[in-house]
């Protein structure tokens, strides 16, 4: 607020001192008067464009600074108005100290100087001063009030800053969240990318994220931590390459593992595997892939664009017996039957449950006849339905 | 090579199914639906869903079949379901809680509401005028053809919930006695996989199966697929069987993939007389969003260091 003290300098100088007093006729009261008022109404002019020109200097300052330091300068700085505004406020007593002796001095150099033009010049610096401090005195609320609005000011900026602080951390844990949240897929083949040397495409990205994080303070309160987040991938996203297609990103082992490990058998029961025919294996397959076997089964393969996925569609005919686990599902079959007292209210056909119960038995017997010991089952109870 | 086809979504799953098919078909043809794929769906519930399709139609069975109980010997349905324990006619408004003989019931009690829409969605794709302005309508000069084939009748529903095992049925039992004899694809997934897994529904698919084998060994136009694995691959599975039903039927490779398994139910069914063929799949692709998981990786890298930064500064 330096410039404030330059406009009080500027209107207690020794001239407007000097011309205020020759328009009072030289009477001290009215020339007091008179520049009160007169720096009153400068004061009041330029109250507002001083405290804009305040806030903007320090905008500017913190829009270099990191977040964390933001809101420590502008606390500090806050610290300080208040401190001087409450010293300002409490000077009352010692400028009246200062005026009294002030005024002694000069009744003691008037004195001496009545006929004595050698005192002159000196009794007219006394008497400058006595006005100045009177005025300054007479100002001391006015200055208090600018002071208290200046450290008001820079309190709305630091709440502003802590706003912004707010948001850049939810930005930073919202972020996290959604990279440690990200649904774990055993399909999907995660490659190395970007492809570019990671230096670069972090110093992309620290380039971008600087724009962001780099505006006035306030700006970044405005928008949803979410939406923020939104606008800065979006941003990095105009900058990386294109994503590799499959043919271009998965190795050799990687594709020959994924070969080695389809579900060929899946759901059929081992004592049925091998009377069944191979499975039908169908593979969709982006072009650029090396020739696929898949484990002595010829696939059938449809070539597919360069971004396709790799599909593999297994075809296993079996017959009832042939479920895995079937042995449990009749199990339960049993159970339920038993529960409703042979009424079989789980079957989606229950005017045709004899016909079906004749060939459930039948399965049972094929089950246990192929040497499970695994299987279980009561076979009156099934018959009993 | 679009085929026509009739497509019947039974209960919760099938419904799920169908949400699948709806959004690969929004992917591939930027469209909301195609009519030559007419859409019955039919769940064990008194609301109809909003999110459907205007072209799909919607049969709410959530009766409340409790309250009919008294009144059962004035329905037209088989005389063993009027014969069935109380138990069996429960309120559906909230679903058919697994029990797949209620569902029957309600089923048997809207056969006629079923047996038209079917109808009405079979004479659709019988009519050539009819889809002749429907295709000039829609077709651009990079769509696929229609294919001249055989409408193909497919069918969705879990195994061990109580609409699903109900409405396969009820479908394959009236598309089975169709004169024009079509082709019927029943995908049955579960019960390992379903919104429930436990006895009830093991007891559930039991019967479902043995049903659909016995079927499939007098009726060769009907082909079984089973969809299983464990509980935690249900959406991957539910997606699977929707991509199979959808390159079946809307993709260039769908005819040729028809074929060689046309072969392998006849020899399957030549060897056990009757089958089911169980489904399985394997995908292998770039992370999904893998630029976006790479951008925000980079992104908290370079967060997390302005942030460390910031921290050892303000010390």
């Amino acid at each position: 607020m330096k410039a404030i003290e330059r406009i009080l300098d500027e209107q207690l100088s020794d001239s407007c001192i000097a011309k205020a007093l020759r328009n009072a006729n030289g009477d001290r009261e009215d020339a007091v008067d008179s520049l009160v008022q007169q720096c009153r109404q400068e004061l009041y002019r330029s109250r507002e464009s001083q405290l804009d020109n305040e806030e903007q200097f320090l905008r500017s300052q913190l829009t270099r600074m990191p977040f964390a330091d933001r809101i420590a300068a502008l606390r500090e700085r806050e610290k300080k108005l208040q401190n001087y505004a409450d010293q300002v406020g409490e000077s009352l007593d010692t400028q009246s100290d200062a005026i009294n002796e002030t005024e002694q001095e000069y009744t003691f150099y008037a004195a001496l100087a009545t006929g004595n033009s050698e005192y002159r010049d000196l009794l007219r610096g006394i008497l400058h001063r006595l006005i100045r401090l009177r005025v300054r005195q007479a100002l001391t609320p006015d200055l208090v009030d600018i002071y208290r609005e200046a450290a008001h000011r820079v309190e709305a900026l630091r709440r502003q800053a802590e706003g912004d602080w707010q948001v850049y951390l939810q930005l930073v844990n919202g972020l996290r969240m959604r990279v440690n949240s990200r649904p774990c897929d055993p399909q999907a083949l995660v490659v190395e990318y970007p492809p570019a040397p990671k230096r670069s495409a972090r110093n992309l990205v620290r380039e971008i994220l600087r724009r962001y994080l780099h505006r006035p303070v306030g700006d970044l309160s405005r928008e949803s931590p979410d939406s923020l987040i939104e606008r800065i991938v979006g941003d990095c996203l105009s900058y990386l390459p294109p994503a590799p297609t499959l043919a271009e990103a998965v190795s050799q082992q990687t594709l020959r593992s994924f070969l080695l490990g389809l579900p060929l058998t899946h759901g059929v029961d081992p004592g049925e595997q091998p009377r069944l025919e191979p499975p039908l294996v169908f593979i969709e397959a982006p072009a650029g892939l090396p020739p696929l076997e898949v484990n002595g089964v010829q696939p059938a393969v449809w070539e597919q664009p360069p971004n396709a996925p790799l599909v593999a569609r297994v075809f296993k005919f079996i017959p009832l017996q042939g479920i895995e686990d079937l042995d449990e599902w009749l199990e339960a079959d049993q159970a339920m039957c038993e529960k409703y007292g042979g009424s079989v209210l789980h079957s989606a056909e229950p005017h045709l449950v004899e016909e079906q119960n004749r060939f459930l038995q039948r399965i049972i017997e094929l089950v246990q006849g192929g040497a499970d010991d695994g299987v279980h089952l009561d076979k009156a109870a099934v018959t009993r339905v | 090579m679009l085929t026509r086809s009739i497509i019947e979504l039974h209960g919760t799953t099938g419904l799920q199914v169908g949400d699948e098919l709806l959004r690969q078909a929004r992917h591939f043809y930027k469209r909301d639906w195609l009519p030559f794929w007419q859409v019955i769906a039919v769940e064990t519930t008194q609301e109809v869903p909003l999110n459907l399709p205007r072209s799909w139609r919607f049969i709410p069975l959530g009766d409340s079949l409790d309250r009919a109980y008294e009144r059962r010997e004035q329905f037209d349905i088989p005389e063993a379901m009027k014969q069935l324990p109380k138990e069996a006619w429960q309120d559906l408004r909230d679903g058919a809680g697994k029990m797949p003989a209620a569902s029957a019931v309600a089923y048997a009690v809207h056969r006629r509401t079923l047996e038209n829409c079917r109808q009405q969605a079979w004479h659709y794709l019988q009519d050539q005028q009819q889809l002749f302005y429907d295709w000039q309508a829609w077709a651009s000069s990079d769509q696929p053809i229609l294919s001249n084939d055989s409408p193909l009748v497919i069918l969705a529903g879990a195994t061990g919930g109580g609409t699903g095992p109900a409405g396969i049925l009820n479908g394959v039992r009236f598309w089975i006695q169709h004169q024009d004899r079509p082709r019927i694809l029943v995908f049955a997934i579960g019960p390992h996989c379903g919104q429930g897994v436990g006895r009830v529904e093991f007891a559930n698919a039991a019967r479902l199966m043995a049903s659909l084998t016995q079927i499939s060994a007098t009726s060769p136009q009907l082909w079984v697929f089973w969809v299983d694995g464990q509980p935690r691959q249900r959406d991957f599975l539910l997606r699977e069987a929707a991509s199979l039903i959808f390159a079946l039927i809307g993709r260039p490779e769908g005819s040729e993939m028809r074929r060689l398994l046309h072969d392998g139910f006849s020899k399957a069914r030549r060897q056990f007389n009757g089958c089911i063929c169980r489904a399985d799949f394997a995908r292998l692709r770039i992370a999904d969003n893998l630029r976006r998981q790479a951008a925000e990786d980079l992104l908290l890298e370079a967060l997390e260091e302005i942030e460390r930064g910031e921290h050892h500064e303000s010390n």
